[in-house]
């Protein structure tokens, strides 16, 4: 008996879960009467069908395992504490399997989230709070950048405030950035101003900060990397800006909706608003992802 | 600020009250649904994903990520649906990024068919230990969208209806991903002899099936 391929099965479990269309199922009834080895294989996938429901139907449902179930307990009572999940030194405790081997996704609750639309958008600079809690870079990446800990760089006066803040962001937390923004000083005039006279209010950073010049910024995503390089995210704010006219008053090397992004404050006039834009920004557009104003 | 949901109100509470509890800053409340419903959205995960580390990450993170996203909820669904959509989004996630390897050997096209070896002289939990074995390697073969769609449909109970809100795709798709899950599962797990991957083979005529044996003492 002539084979039935395994593109001719599916059209036939198609046929018989009546999704074809007309035209297909009318091609499938022609071959049943006219093809013996369809008949035949129809008929058998009939009867294969109702096993395999019965043999997945038999299968006994497994309830959460006690271990797990406590695990996601504590991660929960964690994130209701202010999600920060991780202890000085990069070790995530109870953190899940994959998060661990992927070192340079950190997720901060909702508390620190709020810290870094504070840092990004009033200036105070928490370069020592997301030195001691990201745990996102590795300490391979620390020793092959040769980078410290730190999740700012210092801002020349005019430049854009720089974070390395790792914050998972959402439509809703851009737009509190983009409101709290529109009341915040300016700071692309007052940035170095903001970060002195907020010194005093944060802790010092381990370690220096690395050169903007020579070394860009600190990033927390491997994803993100490309930008790092000053040419390449030059690139990237003018392909922002072509599209969103005004002034980068800061930039966040951040996620959005947990995929790595860099997250741009831009000033344009008497408003603010926040774009969430991808890896690839600066090479053909900018890969934009979210627009929220204030 | 709603009043927080306390002992028995909470347990009274229905999923919608419970998830407007949380976002209203109840404490208890997201705690709640989550022991209502984290036997289920497990059974999915570790079926799905076939490990249970793997699953045990994935529904951490989806009930981290649905935790965070509550206020979102806007009700267009059931409550379990939106969690049910959170996890299977998180498992089909991990699955695509990594291939899925049957952690045991599929039976050869020679070897006695799951049906035929229900009822032979081993004990029933043999019997239940071998075929849930065998059925794990076989869903691990399937594509990531068939084999989550069979564990919804014929493992957890849920209808065509529901399955498509939960993966956000056409009814008729779902039909689709069932019947052709199904139909590579039988040639799998030998009650059919067919066509897998891109190699054609023979699918037999109703007299090469094996004899059906009682369906009940296979599971």
């Amino acid at each position: 008996m002539a084979d039935l391929s395994s593109d001719e099965l599916d059209l036939l479990a198609d046929y018989t879960a009546d999704v074809l269309g007309p035209a297909e199922a009318a091609r499938v009834e022609w071959l049943l009467r006219t093809d013996a080895r369809w008949a035949a294989a129809h008929r058998a996938l009939i009867g294969a069908d109702a096993r395999v429901r019965a043999v997945l139907a038999a299968q006994r449902s497994p309830g959460m395992p006690a271990d797990v179930a406590a695990r996601v307990d504590a991660a929960l009572v964690r994130e209701r504490r202010g999600g920060l999940v991780g202890v000085p030194g990069g070790a995530r405790v109870g953190a899940s399997r994959g998060a661990v081997q992927r070192r340079r996704r950190v997720f901060l609750g909702v508390a620190a989230a709020a810290a870094a639309v504070a840092a990004i958008a009033g200036g105070v600079s928490v370069a020592g709070q997301f030195a001691h809690s990201r745990v996102a870079t590795s300490a391979q990446d620390a020793a092959a950048g040769g980078r410290g800990a730190p999740a700012s760089a210092p801002s020349p006066a005019g430049a854009p405030r720089t974070l390395s803040s790792g914050t998972d962001y959402d439509r809703d937390t851009l737009a509190a950035l983009a409101r709290s923004a529109a009341a915040a000083p300016d700071l692309a005039m007052e940035g170095s101003k903001a970060q002195a006279s907020a010194a005093p209010a944060a802790p010092a950073a381990p370690t220096p900060t690395p050169a903007r010049g020579d070394q860009g910024p600190l990033v927390t995503s491997e994803a993100l990397s490309r930008l790092s390089a000053p040419a390449a995210l030059a690139a990237c704010l003018q392909a922002i800006q072509a599209a969103h006219p005004g002034t980068v008053a800061a930039i966040d090397f951040a996620q959005f909706e947990h995929q790595p992004a860099l997250i741009v404050l831009i000033r344009q006039g008497t408003t603010s608003f926040v774009v969430a834009v991808g890896p690839n920004c600066g090479i053909a557009g900018a890969d934009e992802k979210a627009y929220v104003t204030a | 600020m709603p009043d927080a949901l306390r002992g028995d109100k909470l347990r009274d509470a229905d999923d919608a009250a419970l998830l407007r509890a949380h976002v209203g800053g109840d404490r208890d409340a997201f705690a709640e649904l989550v022991r209502r419903h984290r036997d289920r959205l497990w059974a999915v995960a570790l079926r799905t994903l076939g490990d249970r580390e793997d699953a045990a990450d994935a529904v951490q993170d989806a009930l981290i990520s649905a935790y965070r996203s509550a206020a979102r909820f806007r009700g267009e669904s059931a409550v379990t649906t939106w969690l049910h959509r959170i996890v299977v989004n998180a498992c089909l996630d991990r699955a695509r990024r990594r291939q899925a390897h049957p952690t045991v050997p599929l039976p050869d096209v020679e070897s006695p068919t799951l049906v035929e070896r229900s009822g032979t002289g081993a004990s029933d939990t043999t019997d239940a230990s071998d075929t849930t074995l065998v059925v794990k390697a076989a869903l691990a073969q399937l594509p990531a969208e068939q084999r989550v769609a069979l564990v919804l449909m014929d493992m957890q109970g849920y209808s065509v209806a529901e399955i498509a809100a939960m993966l956000d795709v056409a009814e008729g798709t779902v039909k689709s991903r069932c019947a052709r899950g199904r139909a590579r599962l039988a040639v799998l797990l030998g009650h059919l002899r067919g066509g897998s991957g891109g190699n054609p083979a023979p699918v037999g005529d109703v007299g090469s099936i094996q004899p059906q044996r009682a369906e009940g003492g296979v599971g």
